[in-house]
């Protein structure tokens, strides 16, 4: 009854914010379909109370947002709460985009497990989030 | 939210995230035995529309219009919306849910999006179990939307009440439609993008259509739709309700679709495996070299499945 060795790791692509641009995310989506994960992407302008509904309802492992808009200290933790807030504690919330790196800390203290600085490679974001993702496996029914 | 709480009390508090889970549980695991989900019983009372047509037809857009209209009649709304796995690496970009964010805080409104994780048809093996899963939550009706690649994708007729085919004017060839086989499976025929020039044409022509290939579908409904507003899917809201007040599907045939669909993927999984074993591939080389003939090895191979 173990789970299927093949069942993909899964990964909400969240745009929380008002910019307008979603390149990166799409970029991003991309790679992660590539490397065998099962990545749902909502769209733009996502308030944060969307991708946690999507999040939870997904059941997603992983909630990766991109954010380009400045307002990542109000927007990212606001997520990183209502995901807590869900029981979903155990889902892995990594951010790139443009974030200072002056705000990366604030941003880990608010529970958010990961920035990627501008600029990271794809390969990196990848490989972490198949290292980081937690397993379903040892879900009891 | 309490951590005592298990899956199950949860789920059966209505709590969204364990049906989450639930739904995930059913589709990373395609042996349930043993489980309380395996025992979920099957789809009673909730309606099943399922939606299937060309990529880019409209299928998420619509569905995300109907969900509305069902809404506005009280309903409790799941969307179960399919999208291809790559063969190559497993993974998948699952875009429907780009189209249907206007019910996002609706907690009437469960969207799941589901990868077919290899299988053909149009679902995945996931379909049966999540459809339970969803009827057991109290929903009362489910819009499932086909993986949407244009090819084959008749599994949903034999486990939707009514079945919708989209097609879309611009983009060619109705004798496609006849040779995919996909309109015999058809229930309701929409030209969505009626919004777009060469609508009426091919309203004209699926007409016509459904009249040559087989008489018995001369009265299959075409219907136009412009998915990009909700009073744009009235009219074939009206049709499907029609279908759904006296044509429910057959129990009996959702069981039976339901137990072919467990027996063949089974077979397929055991195959594979065979097939990759070195006795395997001795058999497929003498098949090549002539020695044995497919027919004969068939023989052999169903000797070789074990009991599941
Ligand atoms: N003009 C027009 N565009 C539509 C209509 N329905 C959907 N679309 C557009 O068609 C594109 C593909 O729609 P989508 O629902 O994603 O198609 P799917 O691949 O079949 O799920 C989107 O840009 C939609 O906005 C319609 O009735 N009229
Ligand atoms: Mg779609």
């Amino acid at each position: 009854m173990s789970r299927a060795e093949r069942a993909p790791i899964r990964v909400l692509i969240g745009k929380p914010g008002l910019d307008g641009h979603d390149r990166g995310a799409r970029v991003i989506a991309r790679a992660l379909r590539d490397a065998g994960m099962e990545v749902i992407y909502t769209g733009l302008f996502q308030t944060p109370a969307m991708i946690v509904r999507a999040a939870v309802d997904e059941d997603v492992d992983v909630v990766g947002l991109s954010i380009l808009s400045g307002a990542h200290l109000t927007l990212l933790p606001e997520i990183v709460e209502g995901i807590v807030a869900e029981g979903r504690e155990d889902a892995l919330i990594v951010a790139g985009g443009t974030i200072p790196p002056d705000d990366v800390q604030p941003l880990l203290d608010a529970g958010v497990t990961r920035v990627f600085g501008p600029g990271t490679p794809l390969a990196d974001i990848v490989e972490y989030i198949r290292e980081h993702a937690p397993s379903r496996t040892a879900e009891s029914v | 939210m309490s951590e005592r709480l298990s899956l199950r009390e949860r789920f059966e508090a209505g709590e969204r995230g364990a049906l989450a889970r639930v739904l995930s549980y059913i589709e990373d695991h395609p042996d349930l035995r043993g489980t309380w989900i395996a025992d979920l019983p099957p789809v009673s009372a909730m309606q099943i529309v399922g939606v299937t047509g060309p990529p880019g037809g409209g299928k998420s857009t619509l569905v995300n219009a109907l969900v509305q209209v069902y809404r506005r009649q009280g309903k409790r709304v799941g969307v179960l919306a399919f999208d291809p796995s790559s063969r190559r690496t497993g993974g998948a970009a699952l875009g429907d849910r780009i189209r249907m964010n206007e019910t996002w805080s609706d907690d009437g409104v469960f969207i799941r999006s589901l990868a077919n994780r290899g299988r053909l048809g149009g679902l995945s093996d996931a379909v049966f179990g999540s459809l339970r899963a969803f009827n057991a939550f109290g929903l009362d009706l489910t819009l499932i939307e086909t993986v949407g690649v244009g090819q084959g994708e008749i599994d949903v007729a034999s486990v939707a009440d009514v079945t919708v085919l989209i097609q879309v004017p611009g983009a060619g060839d109705t004798v496609q439609l006849i040779k995919a086989g996909v309109l015999e499976i058809a229930n309701i025929l929409v030209v969505n993008k009626s919004d777009l020039p060469g609508a009426g044409e091919l309203l004209r022509d699926l007409r016509s259509l459904v009249t040559q290939v087989d008489p018995s579908l001369a009265h299959t409904p075409v219907v136009a739709a412009t998915a990009t507003s909700v009073e744009g899917v009235l009219p074939l809201a009206e049709e499907i309700d029609k279908l759904l007040a006296c044509s429910q599907l057959d129990a009996r045939m959702r069981a039976e679709a339901e137990v072919r669909h467990y027996v063949l993927s089974e077979v397929e999984r055991q195959l594979d495996a065979l097939l990759r074993e070195e006795s395997g591939d001795e058999l497929v080389a003498r098949i090549e070299a002539g020695a044995t003939n497919a027919w004969q090895a068939r023989v052999q191979l169903i000797g070789s499945l074990r009991p599941a």
